[in-house]
Formats: C-alpha cells, sequence, structure tokens
C-alpha cells in the first residue's frame, strides 16, 4: 500500500516538497475520519429526530391532541 | 495590488497540487500582514462524490481550539431548505469548504472557495475566519452543495503555516491554492 505523501510550500522561499505522512500524521488522519464520521452519524440522528417531533406535533394538532413540552419546543420560533 | 488607498492584497504564493497528495501545508507565513485570504479551486481525488475541506493551523489537533458554525445547503432549486447551524466546535481542525471527487459526476470541475483569516499574527488575540464556497456543477439538477460561515482558531499563537486536506481521499491533481495578505 502506497504511503500518503503531502506537499508542504515555504511561502517565504516558494520552495515546494512532497514528502511521506509519518505514522503519527497518518495516525491523526485515521482519528480525524472516525471523529468526522461518528460526528456526521450524530447531526444525522439529530435532524431526524427532529424531524420525528415535529411531524408528530402536526399530527396531534391535526387531530387536537396536546402536544408534549417537547413537540410544542419544535413550533416555537 | 492596490485597490483603494488605505488597503492592498498582497500576492504571497500560489501553490497547484501536480500529483495526488493527502495535505497540502503553507508553511512560513510572513507575519506582516493583517489579514490573510486564501482563495481556491478544490478538489477531491477520491470516489466520494463530495466531502469536505478542512484545514489545520500550525499543526494544531488540540479540539477545544477550533470552534466554527456552517451554513450548508443541499439542492435548494429542489426544494430542500438549507441546514443551518451545523456546529463545529469541539473538532480538531476547521471545516471551511465543500470539495468534490474527481472520479464523480465533474471530472474536470473544481469547487469554489474563499477564506479570510483577520489577527493571524497576533499573539494575544484568538483568529477570526470567515469562509463560503460552492461546489462544480455542469447542470442545476446534480447535487448542489455550499458551504459558508465563520469561526474562531482559538489560540493565542501567530498563524505561521495551515494544512488543508479533504475528508476523502486527499486534493487531487490541479488542486490550487492562492495565499494573499491584506494590509
Amino acid at each position: 500500500m502506497t504511503t500518503p505523501t503531502k506537499l508542504i510550500v515555504n511561502c517565504e522561499t516558494g520552495e515546494e516538497s512532497i514528502i511521506e505522512l509519518t505514522a503519527e500524521e497518518i495516525a491523526q488522519a485515521e482519528a480525524d475520519a472516525l471523529a468526522f464520521a461518528a460526528q456526521q452519524e450524530e447531526a444525522a440522528q439529530a435532524a431526524t429526530a427532529l424531524a420525528a417531533l415535529k411531524a408528530s406535533a402536526k399530527a396531534k394538532l391535526i387531530s387536537g391532541q396536546p402536544l408534549t413540552a417537547e413537540e410544542a419546543d419544535t413550533l416555537v420560533i | 495590488m492596490e485597490l483603494v488607498s488605505n488597503m492592498s492584497v498582497n500576492f504571497i504564493s500560489k501553490t497547484v497540487v501536480g500529483t495526488n497528495v493527502a495535505t497540502v501545508t503553507l508553511s512560513s507565513i510572513p507575519q506582516t500582514y493583517k489579514s490573510l485570504l486564501v482563495k481556491a479551486r478544490l478538489k477531491d481525488y477520491g470516489n466520494y462524490g463530495y466531502e469536505t475541506c478542512s484545514v489545520r493551523f500550525n499543526s494544531d489537533a488540540t479540539s477545544l481550539n477550533y470552534d466554527n458554525l456552517t451554513y450548508n445547503s443541499s439542492n435548494p432549486n429542489n426544494g430542500n431548505i438549507p441546514v443551518a447551524g451545523l456546529n463545529n466546535s469541539g473538532t480538531t481542525k476547521m471545516f471551511w469548504s465543500i470539495v468534490d471527487a474527481e472520479t464523480e459526476l465533474f471530472p474536470n470541475a473544481f469547487s469554489s472557495s474563499e477564506m479570510l483569516i483577520t489577527n493571524y499574527s497576533s499573539t494575544i488575540d484568538y483568529k477570526s475566519v470567515s469562509f463560503f464556497s460552492a461546489n462544480a456543477q455542469t447542470n442545476m439538477d446534480q447535487n448542489r452543495i455550499t458551504m459558508n460561515g465563520s469561526g474562531y482558531y482559538k489560540s493565542n499563537t501567530a498563524i505561521t503555516s495551515m494544512s488543508f486536506t479533504t475528508g476523502g481521499s486527499g486534493l487531487g491533481v490541479g488542486t490550487t491554492f492562492w495565499l494573499y495578505g491584506i494590509d
């Protein structure tokens, strides 16, 4: 497997170099990817839960049923 | 390049990715300006459709040092409501741009991105960052993603380097960064 590389540019001299990532940098990148995936999953779950609450609030409003405080919160601007 | 009498935009560097890389680092950034402006055309060389591009300052992976909010939209022309207020606080880097993948729908197109960093050379103040971006399109029926926002690099250390990477494979050939100093 090819080791990932990075392009480094010295803004003072204009010198460019391509070097392989260190083991620490690769580990950091893997940790970043896991953290980002977890964050995305959390955001998706929150969005799904909010949509369900809104749908439930709407259905109860239409049928004249009382809303829970959590459902009412989705309607308050 | 003199824009107005009391402000100037000074070219610092242009970096073109000639071979696919995981990261691009701009180092030894001059400390002589009031603000930094990054303009970029971005592409991920993977097979992911679209991804985010993030920046890490001074190789600092301290999660509490990054605090930003993005406002993303996805296909608003199809009736989708923009997703507002994605809180990226506590991450180990700053998410600042959308980026397209090379092998998907737009093999020859790039995302458009820009970022302004004030107080970057300060050893007293945090660094304020604003950014906006849009992915590549060939027609508006395809995935249309924008990502805009602002935030802080919560460090008193002057920014001397910036490292850019994507959530996918890495930065593809043709990706370009222009760095300017603003007085």
